[in-house]
């Protein structure tokens, strides 16, 4: 990402708008207008510097900015993956050597209760500022995000499906209690993060058509 | 398949892909994703977006045979 050209300005004060291609930012004329309704930190940022600017009468120009901006899925994407890995992987790992300290049903339904709470407050308070950044869009999802979530659902699908399998029917054979719990919550951790993946290679990917 | 929707855009007074995703039920990331062809929208869309401009849809789309079909584009 090439960061935008800035220089000084004779004109009035403006502001930087996201009504735009991302080849280059628009400046809108009324002050203070865009500080809710943008889509990335990065022009929350220069909207925050403009309003600095702004009250000490300097302006400037913007040009040839190519800002990125993702779409609503891909960030609730990111957000979805940033929540879920670190949490339970950690979870995972600590399952390793749990079983040495002999804990009791209590402290290990306790240890999963911690888990998920982490994951769902991290992920919540993500939600909420995504929202707030999406307040003054009009359209959030089209036909080409559906399309990306789906050929990302079919596939983690059977993942999902090849899990279930493992853990409903091989498994229960060989194993019990714990270990098909936790077996089960791998497969549908590993099913969410393949689907969140994929969507966010979706969105990288040269060409797609509906 | 290539488009001429960048350039129309800007015939059409400049407007902003906000502006024709709004028109035509898009986002303005799926009409960038269209500008630089990486995406092929679906017919229903496509024939929006041409009306928007009063255009034809062959006059926004061009279909060149020998491309890349594995995406069904």
């Amino acid at each position: 990402m090439s960061r935008p050209r800035w220089k000084k300005r004779e004109t009035a004060r403006f502001k930087v708008s996201l009504a735009q291609d991302g080849a280059y930012l628009r400046h809108g004329a009324e002050p203070w207008a865009h500080l809710t309704d943008t889509g990335s930190i990065w022009l929350d940022l220069v909207n925050f510097l403009d309003m600095m600017l702004d009250m000490f009468d300097i302006t400037y120009t913007i040009a040839n900015s190519t800002v990125h901006i993702m779409s609503s899925l891909q960030k609730r994407a990111w957000l979805a993956l940033w929540s879920m890995c670190p949490v339970y992987c950690v979870y995972f790992v600590a399952q390793i050597g749990l079983p040495y300290l002999q804990p009791t049903m209590l402290e290990r339904i306790a240890c999963l209760a911690v888990v998920a709470s982490l994951h769902a407050v991290a992920y919540i308070c993500g939600l909420l500022v995504i929202k707030r950044h999406e307040a003054g869009e009009p359209l959030l999802e089209d036909e080409r995000d559906r399309a990306i979530d789906g050929r990302a659902t079919r596939t983690a699908y059977f993942i999902l499906l090849t899990g279930m399998i493992v853990v409903g029917m091989v498994m229960p054979f060989n194993n019990s209690g714990w270990e098909l719990v936790n077996a089960a919550l791998f497969f549908i951790v590993l099913t969410e993060t393949a689907r969140y993946a994929l969507i966010l290679i979706g969105y990288r990917q040269p060409r797609l058509a509906h | 398949m290539t488009n001429e929707v960048r350039l129309l855009r800007f015939l059409a007074q400049d407007m902003t892909q906000a502006e024709l995703g709004k028109r035509v039920g898009l986002t303005r990331q799926t009409i960038a994703a269209i500008e630089q062809g990486r995406y092929s929208p679906s017919l229903d869309v496509a024939f929006r977006i041409a009306h928007v401009f009063g255009k034809g849809i062959d006059d926004v789309f061009h279909w060149q045979p020998g491309g890349d079909d594995r995406n069904g584009d």
